[in-house]
C-alpha cells in the first residue's frame, strides 16, 4: 500500500505505548500526567461537552482569521500603492507582531468585552502579520523581467498591480495564511483564557479542578483545529493551482521560472 | 519602397553607464543612424557592444545619455530573448495581453486578431493550454503572436531565438521571414549575434563593434523572397557566398 | 602514611556539614505571591534556624501547582487550600498529610458594589448583573449548587480589579484580605460576603506535607510546625517588620495595604477555636464534612476518608 504516512503511525503507536506503560506502571503518577487511556476515556465521557467547545473555539477562530486575512490583504494593498502610508504605518503592524497576546488579553476584555469579542479579537491579533508580511513581500517579489514587458506594453500601476503583482503574490501569500491559521488557534485559545468559553476555558478550569486529563485532551482537540485548518487552506491552494498555475508548489523559485 | 520618412531616426547618441568612483563605461559614442520603413534589418555584433542597448533605447525602455532618437510612427512592440510569459494564463490569454494593458481594450476585432496569429503561428491547438506544457519553440511563438496582436508598424526583438534549440531555432528563422514577408510594411529590426541568422533574416546589418564607434552598415545581397517553400535558401551556395562576404566584412569591422 | 590517613579523614569530616547543608535545606512552597496570607511563614525564619532547620519559602503565582509539586518531590512541603488537598488524594496523590492549618475561617468571598445594597450570597446570586470567578474552583461550584438556579452572568475572572472598578454591575471573587481593600482605596465603596457563610468553609494556606515524610522523620516535621506556629504568633502581634521583608519580594502592594490585608485577617486565623487549642489547629468533623460537600458536588469520585489526611502537631 503507498500510504505514505506508515512512518509516522509507526512511531505515534510506538510512542503512546511508552506513555501509556509509563504511566501504568506507576513511573510517573496519573495525576501528574494521565495516560492516553484515560485521556482517552475522559474523552469520550465529556464528548458532548468537548465537542461543542470545539465547535466554539473554532468559530471564534474562524472570525478572527478571516478578518486578519481580510485586513491584511487590504492593508498590503494599500501599502503597495503608497509608499508613504506604508512608511508610516509599516512599524505599527509591527507591534502586531512582537506583542506578547498573553499579556494583553486581560486589557482585551475591558476593550471588547466577555467571551466571543476577546476571543475573536485575540485570534485576530495573533495571526494579522504573517499575512501583511507575506502579503507585502508577495506583492513586492514581482519578477523584473515580466514588470519590464509590461512597462513596455505602457502599463498603468492599477494595471500592473491587478494583474502581475496580485497574481505573482500567490506564492508567497498561501503559506503566509497556512502561519496564520496555526496562530490564530492558540490566539483563540489565550483569549478563551480571560474571556471564557471554548476549549481555552476547558482548559482553564481544568486546571482548576486537578483535571491534566481533561487539559491532555482539550489540548489536543486544539491542535487537531490548527491541523484541520491548514489542512483546509492546503487544500484550497491545490484547488486554485488546478484551476490557474499560479506558482509551482514545490518549487522554491520566485521568477520567470523559464517563461 | 522608400518612405519620405524614415521610421526610426538616431541622431548622435551617446550611452554610458556610471560604475561608481567617477568610472563611466561608455557603450557607444555619437552613433547616428536611420531606418527606413518596411525594412528589415538586423543589430549584429559580438556581445557586449552596445546591439541589445540600441534596442532598448529605441523602445524606450531606457533613456540615452546624450543625443537624440526620433521615431516616426506611434506603435512599436518588442520580444525578448525570454519569452516572458504569464504562467497563470492561457496561451490565448497571454497573446490577448497588450489588448489589456495601456489605455487598449479588447474588443472583438483584437479576438479575430488573436486566432488568426495563433493559427499563422501554428498555436490553435494549444491555445487553451498554460505555458508550462509548451516547449520552448512554442512559448517564443506565443511570444511573437503577442507581440503582433496590436498590428506594430514597428517589431523589435532582441536575440528571440538565441535560447532555443538549433532545429526550433532554424525553424522560427523561417517562419519569423514568413511574417515579414507576409506583413504590411512592418519594420523589423533584430538583433543577434550570429551572422548567419543576420543573413537570412535582414536586408540591411549595422554590425556594432567595441570600441563603441558608429557602426558599420552593409547591405545582404539576397532576394527580397527567402521563404519559397520549393528549396531552403540557407542550403544554397549563393547564401554561402554570401555569408562568407559577411563574415571577412565582420571580421573586419569588430577589430578591437 | 597513618598521619595521612587521618588528616585525609578529617578533611571529610570537615567537608560534610557543608554537603549536609545543602541537601537538609527545605523548600516550602508558596500558592501565592509574597502577601500577608502567608506573613507567618515568612516571620517563622528566626523559629526555623533556632530549631536548626534551613528552609527556603517559594513564592507562588497564578495557578502554581503546589500539591503537584510536592508529589512530584520538588518541594518538602506546600501550601494548599484543604478542599486541593482532598480532591489531589482522590486523584491518587494519596501520600499527603496536612500538619497546620493557617485560615480557620477560608478568606474566599464574593465583593460587590455597596450600592447594589445586596443582602446576601442568595441575592448576589439570584440577582441580576455579572459575577467574575473561576467557574471550576470548589467554592463557585458549591455556590452554584446552593443557590442554583443563578440569575447573575457568570465571566471568567482574570485577576484585578480593573472591570470591577468600572462597572457597578460587577461583582467578584475575592479574598477578603486582599480585593476589598484595593477597591476601598480606590474609592469605591464595597460590601464583602464570605463563602464560608454559606457553609462551605475549608482551611485555607494550609500547610502540607508527604505522610512518607512525617513517618520518616516526625521530628523534623514536629519541627517545621512549631517554628510556622510561632511564626504565626510573632505575625499576628506585629506584623510590621515581616512586612517590610515582604514587601522587597512584592512591590505590587504598598506598605499601607500591607498593613490592612494583615489587621483584616486576624479574625480569619486566630479564633475561639485555636485560642482554646493552638493556632493552626484543625478538627476531624470539619475535614469529614468538607470531604461530603466534595463528593457530593462530584468534585471527588469517591468519598475520601479524611483521617489519616491531617495531623495535628
Amino acid at each position: 500500500m503507498n500510504f505514505r504516512f506508515w512512518p509516522s503511525l509507526v512511531a505515534l503507536i510506538f510512542f503512546l505505548g511508552i506513555w501509556q506503560l509509563i504511566v501504568q506502571a506507576g513511573i510517573i503518577p496519573s495525576y501528574l500526567l494521565p495516560s492516553p487511556a484515560q485521556i482517552s476515556s475522559t474523552f469520550l465521557d465529556l464528548r458532548a461537552d468537548f465537542f461543542s467547545q470545539f465547535l466554539s473555539t473554532m468559530a471564534s477562530t474562524l472570525w478572527g482569521l478571516g478578518l486578519s486575512i481580510l485586513g491584511g490583504l487590504l492593508t498590503a494593498l494599500l501599502f503597495s500603492s503608497s509608499r508613504l502610508l506604508k512608511e508610516a504605518l509599516l512599524p505599527f503592524a509591527l507591534f502586531f507582531q512582537t506583542v506578547p497576546i498573553v499579556a494583553i488579553a486581560p486589557l482585551m476584555v475591558i476593550w471588547f468585552g466577555f467571551g466571543a469579542p476577546t476571543v475573536r479579537a485575540s485570534a485576530l491579533i495573533v495571526s494579522f502579520f504573517p499575512v501583511l508580511a507575506n502579503a507585502l513581500v508577495g506583492l513586492d517579489l514581482v519578477d523584473p523581467q515580466r514588470l519590464e514587458l509590461f512597462r513596455a506594453y505602457k502599463a498603468t500601476p492599477w494595471q500592473i498591480l491587478w494583474k502581475l503583482r496580485v497574481p505573482g503574490s500567490l506564492a508567497s501569500l498561501l503559506p503566509g495564511f497556512r502561519v496564520a491559521a496555526g496562530l490564530a488557534v492558540i490566539g483563540a485559545i489565550v483569549g478563551e483564557f480571560v474571556g471564557g468559553g471554548g476549549l481555552g476555558g476547558m482548559i482553564d478550569s481544568a486546571r482548576t479542578q486537578q483535571r491534566p486529563d481533561i487539559v491532555f485532551a482539550a489540548v489536543i482537540m486544539s491542535s487537531l483545529l490548527g491541523l484541520i485548518l491548514v489542512g483546509v487552506i492546503h487544500l484550497i491552494t491545490i484547488l486554485l493551482l488546478r484551476y490557474r498555475p499560479f506558482f509551482h508548489l514545490h518549487s522554491f523559485q520566485q521568477g520567470s521560472n523559464n517563461l | 519602397m522608400t518612405g519620405s520618412e524614415a521610421v526610426i531616426e538616431v541622431q548622435n547618441l551617446t550611452q554610458a553607464y556610471p560604475l561608481g568612483k567617477g568610472r563611466t563605461k561608455t557603450v557607444f559614442k555619437n552613433v547616428t543612424l536611420k531606418i527606413e520603413p518596411g525594412e528589415f534589418v538586423a543589430f549584429l555584433g559580438p556581445s557586449g557592444c552596445g546591439k541589445s542597448t540600441m534596442l532598448r533605447l529605441i523602445s524606450q525602455l531606457e533613456l540615452p545619455t546624450a543625443g537624440k532618437i526620433h521615431l516616426g510612427l506611434a506603435r512599436s512592440s518588442i520580444v525578448f530573448q525570454e519569452p516572458r510569459l504569464l504562467p497563470w494564463q492561457t496561451v490565448k490569454e497571454n497573446v490577448l495581453l497588450p489588448s489589456q494593458l495601456g489605455k487598449n481594450s479588447s474588443s472583438n476585432q483584437v479576438i479575430t486578431k488573436a486566432d488568426q496569429l495563433l493559427k499563422q503561428l501554428g498555436l490553435t491547438e494549444f491555445s487553451e493550454q498554460f505555458p508550462q506544457a509548451l516547449s520552448g519553440g512554442m512559448k517564443m511563438r506565443t511570444a511573437l503572436a503577442r507581440a503582433l496582436l496590436l498590428s506594430p508598424e514597428l517589431l523589435l526583438l532582441d536575440e528571440p531565438l538565441a535560447a532555443l534549440d538549433e532545429q526550433t531555432r532554424a525553424r522560427l528563422q523561417m517562419e519569423l521571414r514568413g511574417l515579414y514577408e507576409q506583413s504590411k510594411n512592418t519594420t523589423f529590426v533584430f538583433v543577434t549575434h550570429s551572422i548567419r541568422e543576420a543573413c537570412f533574416l535582414a536586408q540591411r546589418i549595422f554590425i556594432f563593434n567595441p570600441r563603441g564607434e558608429q557602426p558599420e552598415v552593409v547591405e545582404v545581397k539576397l532576394p527580397k523572397e527567402r521563404t519559397t517553400q520549393a528549396y531552403d535558401l540557407r542550403e544554397t551556395q549563393a547564401f554561402f557566398d554570401e555569408t562568407k562576404r559577411l563574415t571577412a566584412l565582420f571580421h573586419q569591422a569588430v577589430k578591437e | 602514611m597513618r598521619a595521612f590517613c587521618y588528616s585525609l579523614i578529617s578533611l571529610l569530616f570537615l567537608l560534610a556539614p557543608h554537603s549536609w547543608a545543602a541537601d537538609s535545606e527545605l523548600k516550602l512552597a508558596l500558592n501565592w505571591k509574597a502577601e500577608p496570607q502567608f506573613g507567618g511563614f515568612y516571620a517563622a525564619d528566626s523559629h526555623f534556624q533556632k530549631l536548626g532547620l534551613k528552609v527556603k519559602v517559594l513564592e507562588g503565582g497564578s495557578g502554581t501547582p503546589t500539591i503537584q509539586m510536592l508529589a512530584a518531590g520538588q518541594v518538602d512541603y506546600a501550601v494548599v487550600s484543604a478542599d486541593e488537598a482532598i480532591v489531589a488524594v482522590d486523584r491518587g496523590a494519596s501520600d499527603v498529610v496536612a500538619i497546620f492549618a493557617t485560615y480557620q475561617t477560608n478568606p474566599a468571598g464574593i465583593m460587590t458594589h455597596a450600592e447594589r445594597n445586596f443582602k446576601s450570597l442568595k441575592d448576589v446570586l439570584q440577582s441580576p448583573g455579572m459575577l467574575l470567578w473561576q467557574e471550576g474552583l470548589p467554592y463557585a461550584v458549591y455556590l452554584k449548587k446552593k443557590y442554583a438556579p443563578l440569575k447573575v452572568t457568570t465571566a471568567p475572572d482574570a485577576g484585578g480589579i480593573g472591570l470591577f472598578l468600572r462597572d457597578q454591575k460587577i461583582s467578584q471573587q475575592c479574598f477578603v484580605t486582599s480585593e476589598p481593600l484595593a477597591a476601598e482605596k480606590a474609592h469605591v465603596k464595597v460590601k464583602t460576603f464570605l463563602v464560608s457563610e454559606s457553609g462551605y468553609n475549608p482551611y485555607t494556606t494550609v500547610l502540607v506535607t508527604k505522610r512518607s515524610r512525617f513517618e520518616k522523620n516526625p521530628d523534623e516535621v514536629i519541627k517545621v510546625v512549631n517554628a510556622v506556629r510561632a511564626g504565626w504568633g510573632d505575625y499576628l502581634r506585629d506584623p510590621s517588620v515581616t512586612n517590610s521583608q515582604m514587601m522587597k519580594l512584592n512591590p505590587a502592594m504598598d506598605k499601607e495595604t500591607f498593613a490592612q490585608s494583615a489587621k483584616a485577617q486576624v479574625d480569619l486565623i486566630e479564633t475561639a477555636e485555636t485560642r482554646k487549642h493552638v493556632l493552626g489547629v484543625m478538627t476531624a468533623e470539619r475535614w469529614k464534612t468538607l470531604s461530603e460537600q466534595l463528593f457530593e458536588m462530584k468534585l471527588t469520585k469517591k468519598k475520601i476518608n479524611t483521617e489519616g489526611l491531617f495531623q495535628n502537631l
